[in-house]
């Protein structure tokens, strides 16, 4: 069988902390979050939810695009950082050999509120119900950007931009491509919003990942891709290798739809299968970026789950304390924060943790300088779905 | 590598012999395979693509390593009572259970918890690519030296609401409904029989390459796509009437060519799906 190393040449990312990795990067490193009061959704929870929302709205980022009206805002938010990815590159998007899209929303957010008007009987654009289904976003991208091959969407509720890289680097370790485009978007909707807060994981101020005293997760909004290569395409065309994607593994946690074990049992598996995948040991990961949304039950089931996979837990942190969960989007952006750790060799403090559920469970705190080789990035989501994945570090010839 | 598709369960409105007949989706028993108390909650989607899926792997042992998901509209029927509800009563005091069940992969995640089933789990929703990109992902799985074997389910479901929207958009050719319908193979790279089919070609091929791509033999083609006209393609050959217009026609269609008596008596055929632009075409042959 052939196996190659899969090696990342290009990113791209929007989400509540700025609208491209730069600006990602600085709130990331002076402890900005982005979550806040909700001003773009038109929701009636507005005052009471806070959300991680880009503070663009539709017209605005149809005109950075050049999108027209009736474009679902999870398609604006990826055009921006497909945009970011292919240009940071250098390839041309007729090398793309596959495009894989991940997403939970689609373009629910126009469809729903045509809906509100179907239901109040009043005129309804039925023509916008098109652009509902997860794959048709795909299809506008791959035509928007010109690229050659036909759009692959993948939806595993929030675990799917970490399943979309996971295919894309299956695919290039085997052989079957070059060069793949990889990653998701899930912008806000009522939909969602609404879905989260009648499950009541819904936190009614700032999140708190991993605390003993946390009460919920914040919704947040945002894309994320990444060019993924060959190591062979990169090294060819001079490209400037930004890190490795090393190992990966997708399991299930059998357990409950949405609920997590209390174990942490398909978590545990894939992050133990990662690793082997990587061909590393546990005590090679040096950073964890965390499913972490702040949800009793998620941080307890994971925080289980990294105790059992590591006999020294290493450092971990949860992005989401900026964010927010982008849902979908979460592992692709996650992805781009690990690289930038890597790139930076520094880890990025999870906000406003106090006080710990276990005291060998203790995130990042401060941004903290150390020697990354190897970050592991978890996303969990709905459906016992489970995917971890490895960014390592490249080292020059 | 080879691959083998060992068996297929279809759930669907027609079987290929009522030529014509217009009829809703004949259900079968359900609680042969799904437990009464636990199908209360299951949408149509879930109750198909579970019973599909039960029955496809009845009899056969080992682990799955594997449950893949293939999904146009996924889980719409929850969806639509979910927005419903949130629209009606001004997003407050919603119940959460048509969201819980309203993302695309809570039918893999289903039959994850019902096999118990720790093994990779995804789920493809990429329109009437669906299943070519579902398929393409289980050659990937399988592309190893250990023995491996993979449960596909296809699965879509539609509601008279949905159709009502559907209809609305006027998308459909006149007199075509929106359909749905499950389909579940068990797929493995191991022969295990002298009634596996294997798969000897799986390509995506723009529709005007498709006359050329497969030669002046039509004997043994059978299409699924409803967007290609195949001239000197007899009329049974063409099965988009048939099956329906929706997502997974060709997971529909695959489903059937595979357990249809006039099939079994076949060497080789190949089957096509897709849409506007591209035709997946799958090409099987017995052992």
């Amino acid at each position: 069988m052939i196996s190659r190393e899969v090696v990342i040449t290009g990113m791209g990312i929007n989400s509540c902390l700025g609208m491209n990795v730069t600006e990602n990067l600085f709130s990331l490193t002076h402890s900005l979050c982005g979550i806040g009061e909700m001003t773009i959704l038109p929701s009636h929870h507005k005052n009471t939810l806070p959300v991680g929302e880009i503070k663009y709205d539709n017209h605005a980022l149809g005109i950075m695009t050049r999108f027209g009206p009736s474009t679902p805002r999870s398609v604006l938010l990826s055009a921006l950082s497909i945009r970011e990815a292919v240009l940071m590159s250098g390839i041309s998007t007729e090398q793309v050999e596959a495009f894989i899209y991940a997403t939970t929303v689609g373009g629910i957010d126009l469809s729903e509120i045509q809906m509100g008007r179907y239901f109040k009987d009043e005129k309804v654009d039925y023509s916008v119900f098109s652009t509902h289904d997860n794959g048709r976003s795909a299809d506008i991208l791959t035509s928007h950007f010109e690229i050659s091959c036909r759009g692959m969407t993948i939806s595993t509720a929030c675990s799917s931009a970490a399943n979309a890289i996971l295919q894309a680097a299956e695919q290039i370790r085997r052989g079957l491509k070059e060069i793949v485009i990889a990653g998701g978007a899930d912008a806000l909707s009522l939909f969602t919003l609404n879905g989260f807060n009648s499950l009541m994981i819904l936190d009614k101020s700032l999140c708190q990942p991993f605390d003993r005293d946390r009460r919920g997760l914040n919704l947040g909004e945002g894309s994320a891709f990444l060019v993924l290569e060959s190591k062979e395409s990169a090294q060819k065309r001079g490209a400037e290798i930004l890190g490795i994607v090393s190992g990966w593994a997708n399991t299930n946690d059998a357990h409950h739809q949405t609920a997590s074990s209390e174990t942490g049992e398909g978590a545990a598996m894939a992050m133990s299968r990662a690793i082997q995948v990587a061909e590393l040991q546990p005590e090679d990961i040096d950073h964890i970026n965390a499913h972490g949304t702040g949800t009793g039950n998620n941080d307890a089931s994971e925080g289980s789950a990294i105790l059992s996979t590591f006999t020294h837990v290493p450092p971990f942190t949860s992005t989401k304390s900026y964010t927010g969960h982008t849902l979908a989007a979460s592992g692709a952006l996650e992805a781009v924060f690990s690289v930038i750790s890597l790139q930076q060799q520094m880890m990025f403090p999870t906000l406003r943790f106090h006080h710990p559920i276990n005291e060998n469970l203790v995130p990042v705190t401060e941004l903290t300088p150390g020697t990354l080789k190897h970050i592991l990035s978890n996303s969990f989501g709905f459906g016992g779905n489970c995917t971890s994945l490895i960014f390592s570090k490249f080292q020059k010839a | 590598m080879s691959v083998y598709v060992h068996t297929a369960h279809v759930i669907a409105p027609h079987r290929l012999t009522m030529k014509g007949a217009s009829s809703g989706l004949a259900e079968p028993d359900y609680s042969r395979h799904i437990d009464i108390r636990q199908m209360r909650r299951m949408s149509k989607l879930i109750k198909m693509g579970v019973y599909s899926s039960m029955s496809t792997i009845e009899g056969y042992t080992g682990e799955l390593d594997g449950i893949i998901v293939a999904t146009g509209l996924g889980s719409i029927s929850d969806t639509y009572t979910f927005m419903k509800n949130m629209i009606d009563r001004a997003e407050s005091m919603l119940a959460p259970t048509a969201f819980i069940q309203s993302t695309h992969n809570t039918l893999a995640g289903t039959l994850g918890i019902l096999l118990a089933n720790h093994s990779y789990n995804i789920t493809w929703s990429q329109r009437y690519l669906s299943l070519h990109f579902a398929l393409q992902d289980a050659m990937l799985q399988l592309d190893t030296t250990d023995h491996r074997q993979i449960l596909l389910t296809a699965a879509d479901e539609v509601t008279d609401e949905v159709r009502n929207i559907i209809d609305q958009m006027e998308c459909l050719p006149e007199g075509i409904d929106w359909s749905e319908g499950a389909v579940s193979f068990l797929i493995s790279n191991q022969r295990r029989s002298d009634r596996d089919w294997k798969l000897i070609r799986q390509e995506l091929i723009p529709n005007h390459f498709v006359a050329d791509t497969i030669g002046p033999d039509w004997s043994d083609v059978f299409n699924c796509n409803n967007f290609l006209k195949l001239e000197s393609l007899s009329p049974e050959h063409d099965l988009t009437m048939d099956i329906g217009h929706y997502f997974l026609t060709d997971a529909i269609g695959l489903g059937h060519l595979l357990s249809y008596p006039d099939v079994e008596k076949r060497d080789r055929f190949i089957s096509l799906g897709g849409d506007e632009e591209h035709t997946s075409l799958l090409e099987f042959q017995r052992v």
